[in-house]
């Protein structure tokens, strides 16, 4: 099948009359939730996800990215009106957003940011048309050697690009590696880590911890902050259309973040975080008037803004052909696929063409929706900016607490997510991040089944691992990103990376 | 109470040994087999074994970093959010939502430092009819508006 007959699939597919219902829906709550200081897109998809379980696989999925482009969306309008980033991306943004929106420019700002976001949505989706069906062919070829040395590479990857610590970041993928092991072992029928707790016998289900973690965890370190800083957006919001000449400012910027974006995107870490501190950097050296930056610069916000979006989008490259999620969202997606009973891999665009290019092809409707949505909504977002946090977090509480038991009906779901939460607010006391472990948990059974399997097949001797071609050269790549960081120049000038600008 | 980065990284340190050594003793117990046929330990031995090796090495630099002040840490959001949520647990079955909403509610109120009852009790009860509507009402979630207790 050719690639324009794959497009017109996908469109096909997206442009029901449900599909297209269930992504503006998706849109829509994502941007409402996301749009609440101090809810960042992992704890908003994780909120909303029980909503999408009753529909079927292509419709979900297709809410579920609405939902995850919404909450983007709706964390960098809170970045720029309030100066609150809902995750560590859109930090970068609120640097000049903000400063742009207390000039009176926040209708610019929003515009800028939504433009971009499309701009960056619309090339990142034809990029994944293009090389998403060419990796999973060769991904095919992998067997289980290959696969697991992927996955290491993976972990490793997505622990070198997030901040902090190494090593307490390991130790997190490694605790999530055996929260993932949990349950009946599947060749033995060995009860492994249930404590006697029927209900554990299937294994740790990702919502209830990913609740704990996120949903619980935020609420209790957002109360956990001094005194309420919370400035609520008092100005004048501006023109929202942007001039011609604005525009132009704007697209140069755009486009050079969308490419940084999409190739750091695809990185099995996830390089969404890297691309828009990158472009930042990149922008300021590049502007005619690199004084500007930090005071209100329109290209500020374009270039990370792009970059960001363009780089959430290419990171579903490597969940949807290798089926390993890079980051802590595609997990929670992989998850969510699982539920609905497809095992993300490089045989869901061969078996389920039209759940893939459907999926695809509502990104760029999706990206679409949320310009023309947040134009006239932008009021609404305002508003809801001013409701004090005191009666937001029991709101957000009684959502965690009935989208978790929504699931299965069994209060035990509710102690779980307790108990994840008490680990999760445990762990960010400790400057432990909890994304590595919920990643981890989420690939832990895969990993033990390659690793098992390739073991089987080299008759226990662990250096088909190095023999391989292909696997030998993922795990020397995987030690080497490793004696990078360990390296202490090296590692400095990774932390100044991600910190670049004070922020 | 007061919390150091240096005392951080050595807490956290020892966690992770705990855990690594629970971690290895109970997949001793499972069987780890051999490589060829690995048994249901294997794994999880192989994750102990590194979050032990982890786990030493974060104690160990911990003591050679510098001290850089502490941060506070509070208690009190800790308790009553999670209390809240346990809560929420025990009450759905024998209570309903509707109750199991609104003791919720006011459970975590007492999180927020700045804590008003009064307005605690409405937004419990505003917050109790909504999930009803829209969760029970117009997404078909089968859970009981009343409970048990209620006959």
């Amino acid at each position: 099948m050719g690639f324009l007959d794959n497009i017109a699939l996908g469109l096909g597919e997206a442009i029901t009359t449900t599909n297209l219902l269930y992504c503006f829906l998706g849109c829509l709550m994502g941007t409402l939730i996301g749009v609440l200081p101090g809810l960042g897109p992992a704890a908003t998809i994780i909120m909303l996800m029980p909503l999408t379980f009753a529909l079927d696989p292509t419709t979900s999925l297709i809410m579920l990215a609405g939902i995850y482009y919404g909450a983007q969306y709706g964390g960098s309008t809170t970045a720029i009106l309030v100066n609150i980033p809902g995750e560590a991306s859109s930090t970068v943004t609120a640097i000049d957003g903000y400063q742009m929106a207390r000039k009176g420019q926040a209708g610019l700002a929003l515009s800028t940011a939504a433009i971009s976001s499309f701009i960056a949505g619309t090339i990142a989706t034809l990029v994944i048309a293009v090389f998403a069906p060419v990796l999973a062919g060769v991904a095919l070829r992998f067997g289980p050697t290959e696969y697991f040395a992927l996955m290491v590479l993976g972990l490793v990857c997505s622990v070198v690009l997030a901040s902090g610590s190494l090593v307490k970041a390991l130790a997190m993928v490694t605790l999530g590696l055996t929260a993932g092991v949990v349950g009946i072992d599947v060749t033995s029928g060995v009860e492994r880590f249930t404590f006697g707790f029927q209900p554990l016998s299937n294994g740790l289900d990702m919502v209830p911890v990913a609740m704990g973690v996120f949903g619980l965890g935020e609420i209790i370190s957002n109360l956990s902050r001094p005194a309420e800083q919370r400035t609520t957006y008092a100005g004048r919001i501006g023109n929202m259309l942007p001039s011609r000449k604005e525009l132009r400012r704007m697209l140069p910027p755009a486009l050079r973040g969308t490419t940084l974006g999409s190739v750091l995107g695809v990185l099995p870490g996830g390089g969404a975080l890297l691309a828009s501190f990158a472009t930042y950097a990149m922008e300021k050296r590049l502007a005619r008037d690199p004084k500007s930056f930090g005071k209100g610069a329109l290209e500020g916000v374009a270039g990370p803004e792009a970059a960001n979006n363009a780089g959430a989008q290419t990171s579903f490259i490597p969940m949807l052909t290798l089926g390993i999620p890079s980051t802590v969202i595609m997990a929670l997606m992989a998850g969510a696929m699982m539920i609905q009973g497809i095992q993300p891999g490089p045989s869901v665009i061969r078996e389920q063409p039209d759940l893939f290019w459907g999926l695809i092809a509502s990104m760029w409707v999706g990206n679409l929706m949320l310009v023309i949505l947040n134009l006239p909504l932008v009021g609404v977002w305002v508003k809801l900016l001013t409701i004090p946090y005191r009666i937001l977090f029991p709101a957000i509480l009684i959502f965690c607490a009935i989208g978790v038991i929504a699931i299965n009906g069994r209060p035990f779901d509710i102690y779980i997510m307790v108990v994840f939460g008490l680990v999760g607010a445990l762990f960010r006391r400790l400057d432990c991040e909890p994304a590595p472990f919920i990643l981890g948990m989420v690939i832990g059974p895969l990993v033990e089944e390659y690793l098992r399997r390739a073991m089987l097949l080299s008759r226990g001797d662990p250096m088909i691992f190095l023999t391989r071609p292909i696997s030998a050269v993922l795990l020397a790549l995987t030690v080497g990103l490793i004696l990078m960081i360990a390296l202490p120049s090296l590692r400095k000038r990774r932390d100044e990376a991600l910190q670049e600008d004070g922020v | 109470m007061k919390i150091s980065a240096t005392s951080k990284d050595l807490t956290a340190g020892l966690l992770f040994l705990a855990a690594g050594a629970f971690i290895l003793y109970s997949a001793v117990q499972f069987r780890i087999g051999t490589p060829r046929v690995m048994g249901p330990g294997f794994f999880p031995a192989m994750l102990g074994g590194l979050l032990i090796v982890l786990a030493l090495i974060t104690i160990l630099r911990s003591f050679g970093r510098r001290d850089e002040g502490g941060t506070a840490v509070r208690m009190r959001p800790v308790l009553f959010i999670l209390g809240a949520a346990a809560s929420f647990g025990l009450l759905i079955k024998p209570a309903g939502l509707l109750i199991a909403v609104f003791g919720t509610v006011v459970i975590a109120s007492f999180a927020s430092n700045d804590l008003r009852l009064r307005d605690a009790v409405i937004v419990g009860v505003i917050l109790a009819g909504l999930s009803a509507l829209v969760f029970v009402e117009l997404l078909g979630q089968r859970l009981p508006l009343l409970g048990t207790v209620f006959g």
